[in-house]
């Protein structure tokens, strides 16, 4: 039997309606009927659908070139990577100081450009942050978790 | 009547007269344009985009200036269309068929000239259309109860679902999984804590600005960056016209004004019928155009019509599609979705009650389409070659910033940093939804709808109690779910129906 990741994202949302019913369970009644008005016939069809993906997983996994899988996954892998990356630096540094610093990062190892061009990059994004938001909108940017100690 | 008129001009009169209103959409045409010319971005990325600039903008200023971005998106599609043959939106694929044959023969100048008028025609036909649907829409309005706007919220999502992707256990799965997310947070009659796991950030729900960022933006750079390469995959040089041209051919929609005219009243009506959306008006107005032609035979060789039909129906359909999103709260499509997320969080709530204390802003969003469109013509010609440059943009330069502006605009929604995390995972979530074809507006529609449903079903059981499915208009719109469903079935029986699989 071949299990491939489509019935990843199908396992996920019956975990999802499933686990809303299951909470749902300890709402008073009123809170809950639109919970489990939506959550079962939302479980009852990914059931379905995750039926459906056993039955037709074999031929359309068959067709794939295994090299050429490994590689999506690869590139995925590192982009979630990367987005995590991020989502660390903002929250540790806040925008104004990960931002750029991110852009310089992403730039010069993702991308594969010159330090130069990264280094521009970086300096232009701080621009833009700082006098867009901070000086022109005014906006009070999250300043991420170590800076907030120091600052 | 006479108020009527204080505030059709007076909205017109705000308009022409702030320098800070006419900056805005000036501003918003050639970032709408930009949108819309990189093939893979597209309005409702554009639109998540540029939530964070609008944050502390009063509701006029903010709303005025993402409609007249999102108005002239489809104004830049038509540029990789006409020049590459790819679509720079989805709906500008029906302009390829013409177009490209067109500027391969070398008439890129006149292909892009008549899109440019089309476009422009178009949406200011939207507009008049939306302006003239008013007095129709608001007593119509008022009679909905409770339980018409429930069945309403329930007729969007299923008629999304079908229309938006291949599968519609999928499309519907999602749609309900958008609901449930909506009702995240204290529950309205009881006050208890729904889903909320004791985070305080929660409390008021999962912001719709966070869930959109997650389901359409993250995902987007996530596939950019397995991509890899420039945007568009185009190997030609950018186009080279002459400006001249491109006016003269601007004015190729007025020696086809039925043509013209009737296509954008049809595609004005399709965008005001939920889920229809771009495609479907642009498609629709194509084959029509076909069919009505006395040589049908010169379509797909390079028929200047055959650009004129889809181009108008793809810009008047904004009009229409505003008359669901701002009077029902239904979205009219799944950027219509975005937008209404956007009114929101700037504080116009969609919904019966601006019909009644509105208008100021109704109006000034129908003038912000129309002078938008017209304005385009201008900016676009000005801007035309360097958005033929844009399909060459490398992805990978695109990905950090606009990963910022995401984490941004989450941020800045409630000032929350915890929506930063929340972010993460919805984004993770919306790319393998995205990768293994279950369709993401269904999302969105649902998370918009789920508050009015829930909030509509609760009134209407309270007033007419289980019988409220009889009434009379809630069996029209029953009817209307089921017969969308069996249309549904039909259609994937006829078509032998295949399971989307992107692997």
């Amino acid at each position: 039997m071949i299990f491939d990741t489509r019935k990843l994202i199908s396992l996920v949302m019956i975990a999802l309606f499933a686990g809303a019913i299951y909470f749902s369970q300890g709402l008073p009644s009123s809170a809950a009927f639109m919970p489990m008005l939506v959550s079962v016939p939302g479980l009852i069809l990914c059931l379905f659908q995750f039926a459906l993906d056993f039955k037709n997983t074999p031929e359309a996994a068959a067709k794939t070139v295994p090299e050429a899988k490994d590689a999506t996954q690869k590139s995925e892998f590192t982009m979630i990577v990367w987005l995590i990356v991020f989502s660390a630096t903002i929250l540790l540094f806040g925008f104004l100081v990960g931002g750029p610093i991110l852009v310089i990062i992403f730039v010069r190892f993702a991308s594969g450009d010159s330090w130069r061009n990264a280094a521009f990059a970086g300096l232009g994004t701080y621009a833009v942050l700082f006098s867009i938001f901070t000086w022109l909108l005014e906006l009070q940017l999250y300043q991420g978790y170590i800076l907030e100690k120091f600052l | 009547m006479r108020l009527e008129l204080d505030i059709i001009f007076g909205s017109l009169l705000n308009i022409l007269t702030s320098w800070h209103l006419m900056g805005l959409i000036f501003l918003a045409i050639p970032i709408g344009l930009f949108f819309g010319a990189v093939p893979g971005l597209g309005g409702k990325l554009g639109i998540v985009l540029l939530i964070p600039f609008v944050f502390g903008m009063d509701p006029i200023a903010g709303s005025v200036f993402l409609l007249a971005m999102h108005a002239v998106v489809h104004t830049g599609g038509s540029i990789p269309a006409i020049l590459f043959g790819v679509p720079g939106t989805g709906p500008d694929a029906a302009t390829i068929v013409d177009g490209y044959p067109m500027a391969q023969r070398g008439e890129a100048a006149r292909a892009l000239g008549a899109s440019l008028g089309a476009s422009g025609i178009g949406g200011i036909i939207g507009a008049l259309f939306l302006a003239l649907m008013l007095p129709v829409i608001k007593p119509v309005v008022l009679a909905f109860s409770p339980a018409e706007f429930f069945l309403l919220a329930i007729f969007g999502i299923t008629f999304i679902a079908m229309l938006s992707g291949r599968s519609l256990i999928k499309g519907v799965a999602v749609g309900l999984l958008g609901i449930l997310v909506s009702l995240v947070g204290l529950d309205p009659h009881t006050g208890a804590q729904r889903f909320t796991f004791d985070q305080l950030f929660l409390w008021d729900g999962v912001s719709v600005i966070v869930a959109v960022l997650g389901i359409f933006a993250i995902p987007e750079m996530i596939s950019l960056g397995v991509k890899g390469g420039t945007i568009s995959e185009v190997k030609q040089k950018a186009g080279n016209y002459n400006i001249r041209e491109v006016i003269k051919g601007a004015l190729e929609p007025f020696a086809h004004p039925g043509l013209t005219i009737r296509t954008s009243i049809m595609g004005a009506i399709i965008g005001a019928i939920p889920g229809l959306g771009g495609d479907a008006a642009s498609w629709i107005c194509y084959g029509h155009a076909v069919q009505s032609a006395k040589d049908p035979e010169n379509f797909g060789r390079g028929d200047v019509r055959g650009i004129i039909a889809p181009e108008t129906a793809n810009n008047s359909k904004e009009g229409g599609s505003l008359i669901p999103t701002l009077f029902f709260g239904v979205p009219g499509s799944s950027g219509m979705a975005i937008m209404l997320g956007a009114f929101v969080m700037l504080g116009i709530q969609p919904g019966p009650q601006m019909a009644l204390t509105g208008m100021n802003i109704v109006w000034s969003l129908i003038w912000a389409l129309a002078l938008a469109n017209f304005l385009s013509i201008f900016v676009f010609i000005a801007l035309a070659p360097a958005f033929s440059l844009l399909s060459y943009v490398r992805g990978a330069l695109l990905i950090p910033f606009v990963l910022l502006l995401a984490f941004l605009g989450a941020f800045l929604a409630e000032n929350a940093w915890e929506n930063i995390i929340l972010l993460t995972v919805m984004g993770i979530l919306g790319y393998f939804l995205k990768k293994f074809g279950w369709p993401r507006p269904p999302f969105v529609i649902g998370l918009v709808l789920g508050g009015i449903a829930e909030g509509s079903i609760f009134k209407a059981l309270a007033i007419w109690g289980p019988t409220f499915f009889l009434r009379p208009m809630s069996l029209v719109l029953i009817a209307m779910i089921v017969l969308t469903v069996l249309f549904y079935i039909l259609r994937a029986r006829k078509n032998k129906h295949e399971v989307d699989y992107d692997l």
